[in-house]
Order: structure tokens, then C-alpha cells, then sequence
């Protein structure tokens, strides 16, 4: 799966568990830029995202991402 | 007894007056040097005594760290990790809690031999060790133990130099009650070169006196209301106590506010940026934004390394894994503040209603939208004064039975408010109203209209001039140290 379909996916679970849908999600996205997306529903994001793609991030992973772009990729990582 | 060189004092100013000089005049490379004496020199104004106590947390941190960053696998970083938590969350326990554990235990092993032998009273009282609790002792131990997190993670490479690292911990703006700041924010800028800025100097002066205002003016005033209020609660009607709670938390705000005001402009004279602590807290309309705009050293550094990690550990569990993390957090957040279960109930509160404004946020934002935006502020930012003076009556009484009789006493309303003098009252309401002004316009107004950083000199001259006979004018001299120095 290419980097492009991955975040075209992973937008759609933010769509859903922020549950807005005027968010449109670029590499450089952090949780700043938008509003819903804070410490706590951060969790719900990993959550959906590991059951989507059927993949476990570690720990180290999850802290270690700045922005949805790093996201994404540590998605295509564990896909390959 | 401790004898604090506290900021609003003549000492103080005395002493920033003649390190701000010498830190101008020497030679760049030997500024930290003056700032590590300067630092040594205000902690042992407290007592000699405390600094030993600082100084084995300095340096087995910084031997820690340097033997964490040089350990060759994961598992040896992790015991040299243990080692340094254990040293700091021991010593911490030690001077700040066991009074709390031994109390607890006794009061344990009492009712137990009441069970046991029907009839008997278990009547010893627990033995108190009389101990100096080393000055900044939780703000201290915090920031080292953020350091060491840190390295294991691999965010930060240790410092080498132990008399840069003894500066970081015992800077003496942040010594005594924070902001607890990050030693990746802090240490870089031991090494920059500081020129003389000006602009960033008047800043600084001005965040001290405003800082001052916050203390002398509304702080000081607010607590001769609330101590005298509080001191005889059982005396006081339902709506004076009632008062009061409100008092107290716009005191709170405007003592700690007022102290990190002039630990931030003390450090700024100096060339030196700390984080924020506050961020306009008052606008808050839930206890969730409340928490990210108050004491916010803290806060991040809780959600930093202790939430995050819960959640993200617990995350199977969806989002109970957050309220799991929300009450492990606040109770540990309540306990840092002492060792009393008045703290516990504290953090239990936020907590309890963080959880439940995150489990109920969507069916919230449906009622919402019924509703035009102003009425949803308002009510919001109703709430959370409500709610916040609430929970800070455990924060501020020491004792469990007292802190209940006054919140069952507020829910009668029975008699009439106690007035005590007009001026306090008056002067008070003014105090809050001005902190209010300034946190709602800071937040809220866009445009170039600026108090004291306006383009007239007589404007910005007239506010000074305003803020310093305030406080000379009706100023509390005497209103003792900031509450944030017993934590």
C-alpha cells in the first residue's frame, strides 16, 4: 500500500472518531491544527488505526511521532 | 524555622538588582558561574541545612544521567533509570510524606486491633519526625527525574558538566515553586551568549511588577477575607462560605500567577526564557481546557510521564484506558501537592469530572449546538469557577471533617454574608474584576490596543505609574509567603 492510499485511510478513521468531517490531513498535520485532536483522543486514534490496518505500534513509536505524516509512515513500516 | 527570601521582598530585589548588574558585566563564559552562586547563595538563605539534601539529588542525577547515556543496551539504561527514580522519589517520600505513611499505617493498625480485641482502643498516636523539608524539593526532584526519562528515551544526551547541570536545578527564579522546566529548554540557554537586550529587560521588569500587583494587591487582599472566613468556618452562613471558595480561587490564582509572573521576569532580566505556567485560565469553559491553561509546568509534565504512557499502555481498553490514566494522574497530581487526603480528594474531583466531560463529549457538543455560542461560553466558563472553587475547599482546608461540614454548609444558604469591612470587599471584587480584564482581553482582543506595550510613553508610563501606587496605596504587606513555597 502506497503512502498516498495509507493516508487517504488514515483521514477517514480521523473523519469518524473526531467525527468531523472537514478535516483533510496532510504529511505536516499535527494535533494543533486540529481542534479535536488532543491528549485524549489521541489514544482513540492509535486505537482505530492499529485495528484498521491490523498492525501493534510500540510505545516508542507512538511517542516518537510529530506529526500524521511520521504516523503514517510507521503504518507503511509495519504493513511491508 | 525557614526564612525565605521571598519575591516580594526588599531582600529579593536587592539581591536581582545586583545579579542583574554582574551578569552584564562579567564575561559571558563566567555568567553561569554567578548564576550557580547566586542560586547556592539563595537556598542557603533558607537554611544550610536543606542544601545538603538538594546537592545528593544534583549530583546522584547527574551521575545517573551520564551512566544512563553511556549504558550499552536497553536493560542497563533502565537500572541506571531505577536507580536515579528511586534516589529522587525516595528522598521526596522521605522528607514530604513519611508523616502522611505512618499516620495512615497507625490509623490502620487501629482499627484492626479494635477487631481483633472487641472493646479495646489502640490509643498510642503515631510517632511525627519533626523533619526540615528541603527547600523546592518537589520541583527539584521533578525536573531530575524528566531529565533522566528523557535520556532513557533517547530525547536528550546527558550534561557533562555538573556545575551547569547544579544551575539548572537550582536556578534560583525557578527554585521555589517552578515553573518546572525542561532541561532540554533550560540547559542550551546556559551556553548562549546573552547580550544586554533591552526590550527584553523592560519585559522582564514588567511581568515583576505585575507580578507583584498579583500578590500585594489581590492575592493579600483576597486572603484576609477568606483566612478570616475559613479560620471560623463553623461560624459562617451557607453564602459566605460560599464567597469565600470563590474568593479562594481567584486568591490561588493570583498568588501563584503573581509568583510565576516574577520568577519568569526575574529569569527574562537575566536573558533567560522559562515556560509558562498559566495561560489565561479563567476563559476555560470545561475542566479539560482549564487543565491545559493552569500550572501547566505541571500538568505537562504529568501527561508527559504519567498519562501518555498510561494510555497508550492501557489502549486496548479503549476509553476507560483514559479514565484509568485521568484518575492514576490526578491522585498522584493531588498527593504531589502534600501529604494530606484533602489533596487526594482534590485530584479524585478533577479526575472524576475530566472523565466524565471525555466519556460525555459528543452528546455535549449536540446539546451545544441548541444553543448560540455566548450562551455556551458563559455557562462553560461558569461551570468551571463553580466547579473549581468547589474542589479547591479540600485544597485549601487541612482537615477532611472541616472541608465536608463547609461544603454541606454552603448548600443551606441560611443567614446573612459577612461583610467584614466594605474597602475589603470592594477592593477585593475590583482585584478580581482587573485579573479577569486582563486574562479576557490577553485571549480575546485582536487589536493593537496595547496597556503596557503601547506606543505612547505616557500610556505605558500611566500604567506603571498606576500599578505601583496600587500597591503602594492598598497593597497587604504582611500576607506571608506564597502558597505554592509549602508544596
Amino acid at each position: 500500500m502506497d503512502a498516498l492510499e495509507i493516508l487517504k485511510q488514515v483521514n477517514n478513521i480521523f473523519i469518524d472518531i473526531l467525527d468531523n468531517d472537514d478535516i483533510v490531513l496532510t504529511s505536516q498535520i499535527t494535533a494543533n491544527d486540529i481542534d479535536e485532536w488532543d491528549s485524549l483522543t489521541h489514544v482513540q486514534l492509535v486505537v482505530a488505526v492499529e485495528k484498521h490496518f491490523k498492525i501493534r505500534f510500540t510505545a516508542t513509536e507512538i511517542r516518537e511521532w510529530k506529526n500524521v505524516g511520521e504516523m503514517c509512515y510507521s503504518v507503511q513500516k509495519k504493513l511491508l | 524555622m525557614l526564612v525565605y527570601m521571598l519575591f516580594d521582598s526588599i531582600h529579593y530585589l536587592i539581591f536581582l538588582s545586583i545579579v542583574f548588574v554582574l551578569n552584564y558585566l562579567l564575561p559571558h563564559k563566567f555568567r553561569w558561574v554567578l548564576l550557580l552562586v547566586a542560586s547556592l547563595y539563595f537556598y542557603l538563605v533558607a537554611g544550610a541545612s536543606t542544601i545538603f539534601v538538594a546537592l545528593i539529588i544534583v549530583i546522584s542525577t547527574f551521575i545517573c544521567g551520564l551512566l544512563l547515556d553511556r549504558g550499552k543496551n536497553a536493560k542497563t539504561k533502565k537500572f541506571y533509570l531505577l536507580i536515579g527514580l528511586f534516589i529522587n522519589l525516595g528522598l521526596l517520600a522521605f522528607f514530604k510524606y513519611i508523616n502522611f505513611f505512618i499516620a495512615t499505617s497507625f490509623d490502620g493498625f487501629n482499627m484492626m486491633h479494635h477487631f481483633v480485641n472487641t472493646g479495646e482502643v489502640f490509643d498510642k498516636t503515631p510517632i511525627v519526625l519533626t523533619l526540615l523539608v528541603p527547600l523546592g524539593i518537589s520541583y527539584i526532584t521533578f525536573q531530575a527525574i524528566g531529565y533522566l526519562i528523557e535520556i532513557n528515551r533517547g530525547n536528550y544526551s546527558a550534561e557533562r558538566n555538573l556545575g551547569l547541570f547544579t544551575t539548572y536545578l537550582l536556578f534560583f527564579p525557578k527554585l521555589l515553586s517552578g515553573p518546572i522546566e525542561r532541561a532540554h529548554n533550560f540547559l542550551p540557554q546556559l551556553l548562549q551568549k546573552h547580550d544586554f537586550d533591552y526590550s527584553q529587560v523592560v519585559q522582564g521588569l514588567k511581568r515583576i511588577l505585575w507580578g507583584l500587583f498579583l500578590k500585594l494587591v489581590v492575592a493579600n487582599r483576597l486572603a484576609l477575607y477568606t483566612s478570616a472566613v475559613f479560620s471560623t468556618s463553623e461560624q459562617h452562613t451557607g453564602i459566605t462560605l460560599l464567597v469565600a471558595a470563590v474568593f479562594f480561587m481567584f486568591q490561588l490564582f493570583a498568588d501563584f500567577g503573581g509568583y510565576t509572573e516574577m520568577a519568569i521576569g526575574s529569569a527574562q532580566i537575566l536573558g533567560f526564557r522559562l515556560m509558562e505556567n498559566f495561560n489565561n485560565p479563567f476563559v476555560s469553559k470545561s475542566t479539560t481546557e482549564l487543565w491545559r491553561r493552569w500550572h501547566i509546568s505541571l500538568s505537562t509534565w504529568f501527561s508527559d510521564y504519567v498519562f501518555n504512557p498510561i494510555v497508550i499502555d492501557k489502549r486496548d481498553w479503549n476509553r476507560w484506558s483514559v479514565v484509568y490514566a485521568s484518575f492514576v494522574t490526578f491522585l498522584l497530581l493531588g498527593f504531589w501537592h502534600g501529604a494530606n487526603w484533602n489533596f487526594l480528594i482534590f485530584g479524585f474531583l478533577q479526575a472524576l469530572v475530566l472523565s466524565l466531560e471525555f466519556l460525555t463529549k459528543k452528546s455535549r457538543k449536540k446539546l451545544r449546538n441548541h444553543f448560540p455560542d455566548f450562551v455556551n461560553n458563559i455557562v462553560g466558563v461558569l461551570y468551571v469557577i463553580a466547579f473549581f472553587s468547589f474542589s479547591l475547599i479540600f485544597f485549601n482546608i487541612n482537615d477532611t471533617n472541616t472541608a465536608f461540614s463547609i461544603i454541606k454548609k454552603i448548600f443551606t444558604f441560611r443567614g446573612s454574608f459577612y461583610f467584614d469591612s466594605p474597602s475589603l470587599i470592594l477592593y477585593s471584587v475590583i482585584g478580581i474584576f482587573t485579573l479577569l480584564l486582563v486574562q479576557y482581553k490577553r485571549e480575546y482582543y485582536k487589536g493593537n490596543f496595547s496597556f503596557t506595550n503601547n506606543k505612547s510613553w505616557i500610556v505605558r508610563y500611566f500604567i506603571y505609574c498606576s500599578l505601583i501606587l496600587l500597591i503602594l496605596l492598598i497593597g497587604v504587606f504582611d500576607g506571608g509567603q506564597f502558597i505554592y513555597f509549602k508544596f
